[in-house]
């Protein structure tokens, strides 16, 4: 008798057992396991991120991280083939670019975070590229913008003062340009391969590269300022020669190779770009000045700000636990640790401040990427974005305009058609 | 033997075979089998992001065939991949015969041409990227010193076929240490009383090559060649990492593989992508099938 | 020696010259094709020693005069050392079931009356046919609901799928060569077809056997995107997973990338130059002879 009552206890035990374990939506009970992907940054920089996941361990006892290191090209297939397999990770440092296309596909859980207090919190840009519907769907992380770098010696050699305005720019370049022509030095350094180069500039035009209307975005780059923008850039390389013919084809890994090399006398660097250019060539940081970018004939120097959100897939089990993950690592005590290392700034508005009066960026050079970064915009936060980045349409019109042969109406034309197509799907 | 040794003999002999092969079919069938029905079922179909949309039939296939970037794209491919084929493959034989000469030196030799093999892929298409790079590169660099002043900050990548050359010679070299170490492998197995008995005879090194050798190769080199043709058909890495943005300047590099990866992953257009994948498929397998013939035909 | 071969047969000085003028052109040659093939490897190398101002200069920079190796201690200081312990397993595991299936295969295809021969031959071509994007997320679904993601098995088998086809086809090359004679011979003898196979035929197709594996191991070596989707673990990353982590969305660490790459090329070239003498094994027709 005793032996058939002894089974239907264990029975009971077993049942409870299997519906508290089932509960793993509540997650803040009992054991947990979070998947966490972060952007590989290199072996010297893994053990700060490390620190950060160790930390959350200690106070929060029961829940393990699993922290795993991605990055290269394959690192968007990658998260395609997990939301697509149903095994995303719980949290993830997803690019800026990718976010809404990931909160699109409804992949992505609702931030414990209101638009109006993301604003407040963090530069402007950054919250939009999160946002979608009025909902945020990930805390802005790490930041990186561009400012306007230029050889003081040089301009100084040739009597010129720093530009404000673009066409201020072009008058500069062209007479640097001559003025060190036997050292085939660059008067600017132009980057055809590097979308955000140029397309910001059809911002400093007062164009845009898209408008919503009503739920879908409308590609705008065939506008006057757009094409004008476009036109500009281009005929720095084409009429004015500013740079190496096959500059049409360089991007940041070229431009910033020249720059290093002391070839180039001004152009348009990120924060962490310039970080690389003076550690491959320390004799340039007493020749080198950083200021604001210009503003064109709308009056803004708005620039493209890149840098990643933290986010939780849906899919994780422990929702709870993960956004709690998540506003621990983005206190801006376990950001800074990271961000001196790559040479970006934390997202939140403290943050940077803070960057800027004791930390990284109080140093001259660096001080004016921190004060860009309030003048920064988001590319349209349409989840097709990623297509039209990812096509290389915009590079390949500017690439048709550098030609030299191709007209400027039909190519904004067509530019502005194969956007709209990608937007439209 | 007796009657039944004979037919049990004779059934071995039916089913060896299909256990010999078996562990090989089943595990490609699996591993393979449900990918490629689920590519042809994707094929016909419109993806949107992850999703598997709309019936469309053969839409996707009209849509591709009747792109001219698609077309394009496809005479390019057969370009590069006749070119980079026959490039590496006489190369490679080439490489072999002196590999095989007993010039002293040759193991080294041997090890020095398989480097190329034995490093990542991409970081091999990145140098070669950096050796023809228009003003640091060692390419200019060494042709105008030779006097070419016109490749003094010549831009290889600045046009769609200069850029292609480039891709072409990096592939090359990465495809002939297989090729040459396999054909060495084959040179090797020839056996050397022939040669030895013709050399006597008078015949020239030439001879006994095109008469001896070459004839004794045949099998492996008909399977070498497809083998490579498969291969270079479906190159991807060198002009996704060599050309800015991958396939251009300007749409001039662009290739099948790439149009496949761009359709599935960059616009997320599933069904798309399938098809451009089956259209690969369809050209190796037809391309496959006629060497088959070819070498049955030549075989008697 | 007879009146024909004394007329075709050139005197022995201009036999001598004609000799050295051919060693001359081709020590030319080797010399060309070793040049060809290091330089690359040789500029890899050099761009992980050289201190970070000198790995992009106005004009090529062939040596460095300021060599240095902490690029290296910082990475082994990583956990390189374990990814290329994965790597091995992977690599390895895959080469071994490649060559011993593709073996059992080729053998099959080769030896034996089959009237679908060639149908079989070809579909397993199909493999190779279709790029890995296609294959990757099906795979993906299926491995997660067989419970091999994570799993070096689950690895190992869509490796060994990759170079298998190859295996089989270039076995069966070689085996064309080595004629049915020998295994009669063998079977006349008393051996079973398995002892057969063994003993005589697998020596003598050692070459092609050879090929096989080295390119099955650099195929496994190589392979980055079923290896990153399938080890969704750190701990069980490979070689080719380490060398991303120099690039990210704020440039490339250049030198970096070249000292992984090295490291990356080294079990390569050891695992190589252990198989390079199994090349040379073939001449099968003095066995038919004696």
């Amino acid at each position: 008798m005793t032996r058939w009552k002894l089974g239907i206890a264990a029975a009971m035990v077993g049942v409870m057992g299997a519906v508290a374990g089932c509960s793993g939506d509540s997650g803040s009970s009992g054991e947990s396991t979070l998947d966490v992907w972060f952007n590989d940054p290199g072996t010297e920089l893994q053990p700060v991120i490390q620190k950060v996941m160790t930390d959350f361990e200690a106070k929060n006892s029961g829940v393990k991280i699993n922290l795993r290191f991605v990055g290269g090209a394959d690192t968007h297939q990658n998260y395609l083939t997990a939301v697509a397999g149903g095994a995303p990770p719980c949290v993830a440092q997803l690019g800026n670019t990718w976010t809404p296309e990931f909160a699109s596909m409804d992949a992505l859980a609702e931030a414990d975070l209101k638009l109006d207090e993301a604003k407040q919190r963090f530069v402007g840009s950054m919250v939009d590229s999160a946002t979608m519907d009025g909902k945020v769907y990930g805390y802005p992380y790490n930041v990186g913008n561009r400012a306007f770098v230029y050889r003081k010696d040089l301009l100084e050699k040739s009597g010129v003062q720093v530009p404000k305005t673009w066409d201020e720019v072009a008058v500069a370049a062209k007479k640097l340009n001559e003025d060190n022509k036997k050292d085939g030095i660059a008067g600017f350094g132009i980057m055809g391969g590097e979308i955000w180069q140029y397309v910001p500039l059809v911002w400093n035009w007062g164009g845009d590269i898209a408008v919503k209307e009503g739920d879908s975005w409308k590609a705008t780059m065939n506008s006057t300022e757009a094409k004008a923008a476009f036109d500009w850039y281009a005929k720095l390389l084409t009429a004015d020669k500013l740079s190496p013919p096959d500059s049409a084809n360089w991007v940041a890994a070229d431009g910033t190779k020249a720059f290093a090399l002391g070839k180039v006398a001004m152009g348009i660097y990120a924060s962490f770009q310039l970080k690389s250019m003076l550690a491959q060539s320390p004799d340039l940081k007493d020749k080198v000045g950083v200021v604001e970018l210009p503003t064109g004939p709308a009056g803004n120097n708005d620039t493209f700000a890149g840098g990643s959100n933290l986010v939780v897939f849906k899919d994780c089990k422990y929702t709870e636990d993960a956004q709690a993950l998540v506003r621990h690592m983005v206190e801006p005590g376990n950001v800074t640790g990271y961000t001196r290392g790559i040479g970006m700034l934390p997202a939140s508005l403290a943050g940077i401040q803070e960057e800027q009066t004791s930390g990284s960026f109080a140093d001259p050079l660096f001080k004016p990427f921190g004060d860009q970064a309030k003048h920064t915009r988001y590319v349209p936060a349409d989840p097709s974005w990623g297509k039209v980045e990812g096509s290389g349409a915009l590079v390949n019109a500017m690439q048709a305009l550098m030609g030299g042969k191709s007209d400027l109406n039909s190519t904004m034309d067509k530019l502005n058609t194969e956007i709209t197509e990608a937007f439209s799907k | 033997m007796t009657v039944e040794a004979a037919s049990r003999r004779r059934l071995q002999l039916k089913i060896i075979p299909w256990l010999l092969m078996a562990p090989t079919m089943v595990g490609i069938a699996l591993v393979i089998g449900y990918p490629f029905v689920r590519t042809i079922w994707l094929s016909l179909h419109e993806g949107r992001g992850l999703r598997t949309g709309a019936w469309v039939g053969l839409d996707n296939y009209a849509d591709m065939l009747t792109d001219s970037g698609t077309q394009a794209a496809f005479v390019r491919t057969v370009i590069l991949t006749a070119v980079t084929v026959i490039g590496s493959m006489v190369a490679a034989l080439l490489i072999a015969l002196v590999l095989n000469s007993g010039l002293p030196g040759m193991k080294l030799l041997t090890i020095l041409v398989v480097l190329p093999w034995a490093m990542p892929r991409v970081s091999a298409a990145i140098l070669w990227k950096w050796a023809f790079d228009s003003q640091y590169g060692v390419v200019n660099w060494l042709l105008s010193s030779l006097g070419l002043d016109m490749f003094d900050g010549y831009g290889w990548f600045n046009n769609g076929t200069s850029a292609l050359i480039v891709v072409a010679i990096a592939i090359i070299w990465a495809k002939i240490p297989f090729l040459a170490i396999a054909m060495l492998a084959a040179l090797k197995s020839v056996p050397g009383d022939i040669v030895e008995a013709a050399r006597l005879d008078g015949a020239s090194a030439f001879k006994v090559l095109m008469r001896i050798k070459l004839p004794v190769m045949r099998p492996v080199l008909i399977v070498l060649f497809v083998l490579a043709t498969i291969q270079a058909f479906q190159a991807f890495d060198h002009i996704y990492v060599m050309t800015v943005p991958p396939g251009g300047p300007n749409h001039s590099t662009e290739i099948l593989s790439l149009l496949t990866y761009l359709e599935a992953f960059a616009f997320l257009e599933g069904g798309m992508g399938s098809a451009l994948a089956m259209l690969t498929f369809a050209v190796l397998a037809v391309v496959t099938a006629l060497y088959v013939r070819l070498q049955r035909e030549e075989a008697g | 020696m007879s009146a024909v071969a004394r007329r075709a047969y050139p005197g022995r000085r201009t036999q001598l010259t004609k000799r050295y003028v051919g060693r001359f052109f081709l020590s030319l040659a080797a010399i060309g094709i070793g040049l060809f093939s290091i330089f690359p490897f040789y500029w890899m190398i050099l761009t992980s020693i050289k201190p970070e101002s000198e790995i992009f200069t106005v004009t090529p920079q062939f040596w460095t005069s300021d060599p240095t190796l902490s690029r290296y201690t910082t990475l082994l200081k990583g956990a390189i050392g374990h990814q290329l312990l994965n790597s091995v397993i992977i690599a390895g595991g895959a080469t071994i079931c490649s060559v011993i299936l593709g073996m059992m295969c080729a053998y099959a295809l080769s030896r034996f009356a089959i009237r679908a021969k060639s149908i079989i031959a070809v579909a397993l071509l199909v493999v190779q046919m279709l790029p890995s994007i296609v294959v990757v997320i099906p795979l993906f679904t299926a491995y997660r609901t067989i419970g091999l993601l994570n799993s070096y098995t689950g690895v190992i088998i869509a490796h060994t799928a990759l170079a298998l086809a190859l295996s089989v086809w270039l076995i069966r090359g070689f085996l064309a060569g080595i004629p049915m004679e020998l295994d009669e011979a063998a079977l006349v003898d008393g051996a079973n077809r398995f002892q057969a196979l063994v003993y005589i035929i697998f020596p003598l197709a050692l070459p092609g056997v050879a090929v096989s594996a080295i390119f099955a191991f650099i195929t496994s070596w190589n392979e980055l995107l079923l290896a990153m989707t399938f080890l969704q673990q750190e701990s069980m990353k490979t070689l080719p997973g380490a060398l991303q982590q120099f690039t990210s969305q704020n440039g490339t660490d250049w030198g970096g990338t070249m000292t992984a790459s090295t490291i990356f090329a080294l079990p390569v070239m050891i695992f190589f130059v252990l198989i390079r003498r199994y090349l040379a094994s073939g001449a099968a027709v003095g066995a038919v002879k004696g």
